[in-house]
């Protein structure tokens, strides 16, 4: 396994976990949604990049049959 | 709130509904088998992580830490987002050698090391069962919650309900989990009954929080705003504000990184459940999407039942409370069934999982080592039952004893430390080659005692079951080994301190004595160099050659084997498993086979066997019949190490074509396999084509009798009516030459009539003449002749013969009138004749008739008016009119309404008659009417009908009309009406096509 994966997991990991390490009050608002938004990104994100890409790759090939 | 029969109720059909969800997720209906095989249906399986300690704990952990809560899941989401690649591997590792549980997995990595897969189990059991207690206890909490207000009349259901529950438990999960043995340890329609599950208790969750947060509240805002304006009077609140201990909010990250992959039931359904790796790529989204999902709700929940519910209400019922205060039964079950079902899915899992493993890794070895309990070699499958029950009576004994203590409430977490300390053996044996059975036995040794020690020891001694100082001040004083202090490490989460301590001994130990204690046997690094390699996604399977010498008798394998599955499964069964792995193997059973296809057959039966009972244990099973000799063993490692020398490559690069090859065959032979199935499907289609196709011939035999039948039925009636219709025709002629001869016999007698007047004056005169010629002669005679005699003879003579002459010439001319009349009635040809004449004649015809009668006729008519036509045509036309107005239409005239047509005889009453004929286009009008006493409606109606008579059964035929209607339409091709305009009697409109018209 690639080690860029723990990377980015210990990337991810301190981007949810600052409200934690600074240790102090926030609005309740924010220490709700926080977490979710940034969840919800980490899902999609990925899924949205993989569809780009795939839908770049078909075109790609489309146009070299083309060609 | 609800009755306690009704809330059993719902518990039946809940379990209904599942068990109806899972047999169908076992049928082979097409649905079915899409649905279990989904990427969907394996991802919300995956859900079962999360238990009524998510659906109700997380509520309460929110109550009074706040957003903590998430850590746990934003640790399994991120496994599952970055991760997916570890999980693939243990997927591979799982199909290739059939690991049948999490301790099954770890000691496949270890040479299959039965002590070590036994420690794994018995780990596993001390540290999941209590937390199956966790469950217990939410099911039994909240079932009395639901049932408070109607508790009391059933106070021995009540205090039994542990029980009860308990064994419907354990019912669940034999039933889903633990029905049969199976080789695969894989249960697809469990696995749809966990989706469904799983779906569930997120809409429930969802739901209700969406009603507590929209109706209780007017929304998010209005929480967050009343939660921040409390804040600043009440410390309730003040943790929506503030952020987790550090230690205690990365613990529980941790936690939920380990979970997801070691805990025991994650194991099982993420794993073993997984038949393609490729299910992987769909969870890596969709799982981590649950999590958020079933999490979101949380924290308005939790405010929402601080700003609710009473001070001092359990922050874990919460979520029930809510509906139960607002007696919302609806709502209350839906809450109560959500939280079942999350309890339910972890138990039932947890508890086949914990079976399989104390089965295969406690039991069976127990069974092997000593003679007098090797018969229950073949009551496998009713051990696993027994277990099932004891573990989770074993969790109620734990629910009763520990009840609301301290270790209760951290259980869950504990659990998962426990967990935990397999985490070492398990990756470090797919990413570090050197890791080997000594590191990982004293890692899990070193790690569990840390564990016990700093996790579950303070939680007791807390719970006040040890009255200890031990806490306060360590064992023998010794401060630095005081348990949630270990070396003077003062951490906020004990939870934080007891992982970091157990997992830093636990790999420390796993590296140190696997550097120390370094494997030199070829076989186990050669195994361990495969198992790799399998992980790696690559294949190292024996090596075939065809050059090999096949001198081994299959016969006395066969004999060896046979006995030895015998020992595990009945007869029929082994004879079957047997045959089966001889199919795989492609063996024939006269033909001997080579030491590389023994080593296959070898592998083939540890791989099966490894199913039933594990694969540590299954290698030991194998290794203690001596299916291989040592001169076997020997030729076996001269095979391999001459096929090495012969191909001049390295192994690494012989593995990898090696691996090429099969990778290559692989593909072929899942081609072979899902050609097979299309031709299967082709079968089964061809046969329901063939079977629907005779069917269709069955309906179209039957179809074509009953045509037969039926035709021949029709033919049958049509001869019948065609006959009956010809034998009608037939007398309807008649009838109709019948009515032309009495109109032809009323014309003779009128001609008889006329001409018997002239004949008789004639007769009369000549008479007369003869007379007076007589005398004459006489007088002659006698010479008395005078000449006055003769003057008068003369004179008498003279009138006679005129008289004579002149009747004669009218008799004459009588004659020829009637026999134009009479030839043109009988020859139907069309000629030209004069219209009012013909109308003279014919009326002259049946003055005879009309004598009898007293009507007068009037004709209208231009005496000059001359046609071609059918004269005949017309006479009988004008003819059966005037029969008709005579006979029907005076008759009983002076006698309107009811009862006239009883008269007998035509009433002697004046009438008249009226015949208007007249030239327009070509076209002859004869409008003909009478003042007679005219028809009813329905007589209107019909009177053109053949057969039609108001004198039935007094001489009528019913002809009259009809015959008048069929001259006109058919002969002369004209029309003909009755004159609806009268006022009285009856009158026809008739108008017909005349050629060669003439008059004025």
């Amino acid at each position: 396994m690639s080690s860029a994966r723990y990377i980015v997991f210990l990337i991810l990991v301190l981007v949810f976990s600052w409200p934690v390490l600074l240790q102090t009050t926030f609005e309740v608002w924010f220490l709700w949604l926080y977490p979710f938004v940034i969840w919800l990104s980490i899902i999609v994100l990925p899924q949205l990049y993989g569809a780009i890409e795939k839908y770049r790759s078909n075109n790609k090939s489309n146009n070299s049959n083309n060609n | 709130m609800i009755s306690i029969w009704f809330a059993f109720i719902l518990l039946f059909v809940y379990g209904l509904c599942q068990y109806l969800i899972a047999l169908w997720g076992e049928s082979q209906s097409k649905t079915a088998k899409k649905v279990k095989s989904s990427a969907t249906t394996y991802t919300l399986s995956l859900a079962v992580y999360c238990t009524s300690w998510t659906y109700y704990g997380n509520i309460n952990q929110a109550s009074s830490q706040g957003f903590h809560h998430i850590a746990l899941f934003l640790g399994s989401s991120l496994v599952f987002i970055l991760f997916t690649p570890l999980l693939k591997k243990m997927v591979r590792i799982k199909q290739a050698y059939h690991s049948t549980s999490i301790a099954d997995f770890i000691s496949t990595r270890y040479f299959n090391s039965q002590y070590l897969a036994a420690l794994v189990s018995l780990l596993c059991l001390v540290g999941i069962t209590p937390y199956i207690s966790i469950q217990l206890k939410s099911i039994i909490t909240t079932f009395n919650l639901l049932i408070s207000s109607n508790a009391p009349q059933q106070s021995f259901l009540i205090s039994q309900l542990d029980i009860i529950i308990v064994l419907l438990m354990t019912l669940f999960t034999i039933v889903f989990g633990v029905r049969r043995l199976d080789p695969t340890e894989r249960h697809p329609g469990m696995m749809v009954a966990l989706a469904a599950e799983s779906l569930f208790k997120l809409l429930a969750l969802l739901i209700s929080g969406f009603i507590i947060c929209f109706i209780l509240f007017n929304g998010f805002t209005d929480i967050i705003d009343t939660v921040n304006h409390r804040i600043e009077f009440d410390p309730r609140f003040v943790v929506f504000s503030q952020t987790p201990a550090v230690s205690a909010w990365f613990a529980s990250m941790f936690l939920g990184v380990i979970g997801v992959i070691a805990l025991p039931r994650q194991f099982h359904v993420g794993i073993v459940e997984c038949g393609d790796e490729k299910l992987l790529d769909r969870a890596k989204w969709m799982f981590p999407l649950y999590l958020l999902l079933i999490n979101m709700m949380v924290l308005p929940i939790a405010m929402a039942g601080l700003l609710l519910l009473p001070e001092g209400s359990r922050g874990d019922l919460t979520l029930l409370q809510m509906p139960v205060l607002q007696q919302q039964a609806g709502i209350a079950a839906m809450v109560f069934l959500g939280g079942f079902a999350a309890s339910t899915g972890m138990i039932m899992v947890s508890a086949m999982t914990l079976s399989t493993m104390a089965t295969n890794h406690l039991v069976v070895p127990l069974i092997e080592m000593t003679p007098r309990l090797r018969f229950l070699r073949r009551y496998l499958l009713y051990i696993r039952w027994v277990i099932v029950t004891a573990i989770l009576f074993l969790s109620l004994f734990y629910y009763r004893v520990i009840g609301d203590s301290d270790v209760m409430v951290k259980i869950g977490a504990i659990s998962f430390v426990a967990m935990a300390q397999l985490l070492p053996a398990m990756i470090g044996g797919l990413a570090w080659k050197k890791g080997n059975l000594y590191g990982a036995m004293a890692g899990l040794i070193g790690g569990s005692i840390i564990w016990l020690y700093t996790s579950m020891l303070p939680s007791v001694i807390r719970s006040g079951w040890f009255k200890s100082d031990l806490l306060s001040e360590g064992p023998f004083g010794i401060s630095w080994l005081k348990p949630d202090q270990l070396l003077g490490l003062d951490i906020t989460s004990n939870i934080g301190h007891s992982l970091f301590w157990s997992l830093l001994v636990n790999i420390t130990l796993y590296i140190l004595v696997s550097e120390w204690r370094k494997i030199t046997d070829k076989e186990q690094l050669d195994h361990t160099s495969k198992f790799l390699s399998i992980a790696d996604g690559r294949k190292s399977d024996a090596l075939k050659s065809p050059n090999l010498l096949a001198n081994i008798d299959i016969n006395d394998k066969y004999q060896l084997l046979l006995l030895f599955l015998k020992r595990y499964l009945a007869d029929d069964k082994a004879e079957q498993k047997l045959a089966l792995c001889w199919y795989r193997c492609g063996f024939n059973h006269d033909e001997p086979i080579n030491i590389l296809q023994l080593s296959q057959l070898r592998t083939t039966i540890t791989n099966m066997l490894a199913g039933l009972i594990g694969m540590a244990a299954a290698n030991r099973a194998i290794k203690s019949i001596s299916l291989m000799s040592d001169y076997e063993h020997k030729l076996l490692a001269d095979c391999y190490t001459d096929l090495l020398a012969k191909s001049q490559v390295s192994p690494d690069e012989l593995l990898e074509k090696v691996d090429f090859y099969q990778e290559k065959q692989q593909l072929l032979e899942n081609h072979a396999h899902l050609q097979d199935n299309a031709i299967t499907e082709l079968k089964r289609e061809k046969e329901e084509t063939l079977q629907a196709q005779n069917a269709l011939k069955g309906l179209n035999e039957e179809l074509e009798m009953r045509v037969t039948n039926r035709t021949k039925e029709l033919t049958t009636a049509n001869n019948e009516l065609t006959h009956a219709m010809s034998e009608l025709t037939n007398t309807q002629k008649q009838l109709v030459e019948a009515d032309k001869m009495a109109s032809l016999g009323a014309l003779v007698a009128g001609v008889a009539h006329e001409i018997n007047t002239p004949v008789g004056v004639v007769l009369t005169a000549i008479t007369s003449l003869d007379r007076e010629q007589k005398k004459l002669a006489a007088l002659f005679k006698q010479s008395k002749l005078s000449k006055q005699d003769m003057d008068r003879f003369f004179a008498h003579t003279n009138e006679s013969v005129d008289i004579s002459l002149r009747n004669i010439d009218r008799a004459t001319n009588l004659i020829d009138s009637f026999k134009q009349v009479a030839v043109d009635q009988t020859s139907e040809k069309c000629r030209l004749f004069n219209v009012s004449d013909y109308i003279d004649n014919i009326l002259l015809s049946l003055k005879p008739r009309l004598r009898q009668t007293n009507q007068q006729i009037h004709v209208e008519c231009d005496s000059n008016l001359t046609i071609k036509s059918y004269p005949g045509a017309l006479s009988q036309m004008l003819t059966n009119l005037i029969i008709n107005s005579v006979v029907h239409g005076f008759e009983g005239k002076g006698f309107e309404g009811k009862g006239f047509e009883g008269k007998g005889l035509a009433d002697k009453t004046q009438g008249n008659i009226y015949i208007a004929a007249k030239l327009k286009h070509q076209m002859l009008y004869l409008d003909y009417r009478d003042d007679g006493k005219g028809l009813c409606d329905n007589g209107l109606g019909n009177i053109f009908e053949p057969f039609y008579t108001t004198k039935r059964g007094a001489g009528g035929s019913g002809l009259g009309a009809h015959i008048i209607y069929n001259i006109v339409t058919q002969q002369l091709g004209g029309e003909i009406s009755i004159d609806e305009k009268l006022s009285q009697g009856l009158g026809f409109n008739i108008h017909f096509p005349v050629t060669g018209a003439g008059g004025s």
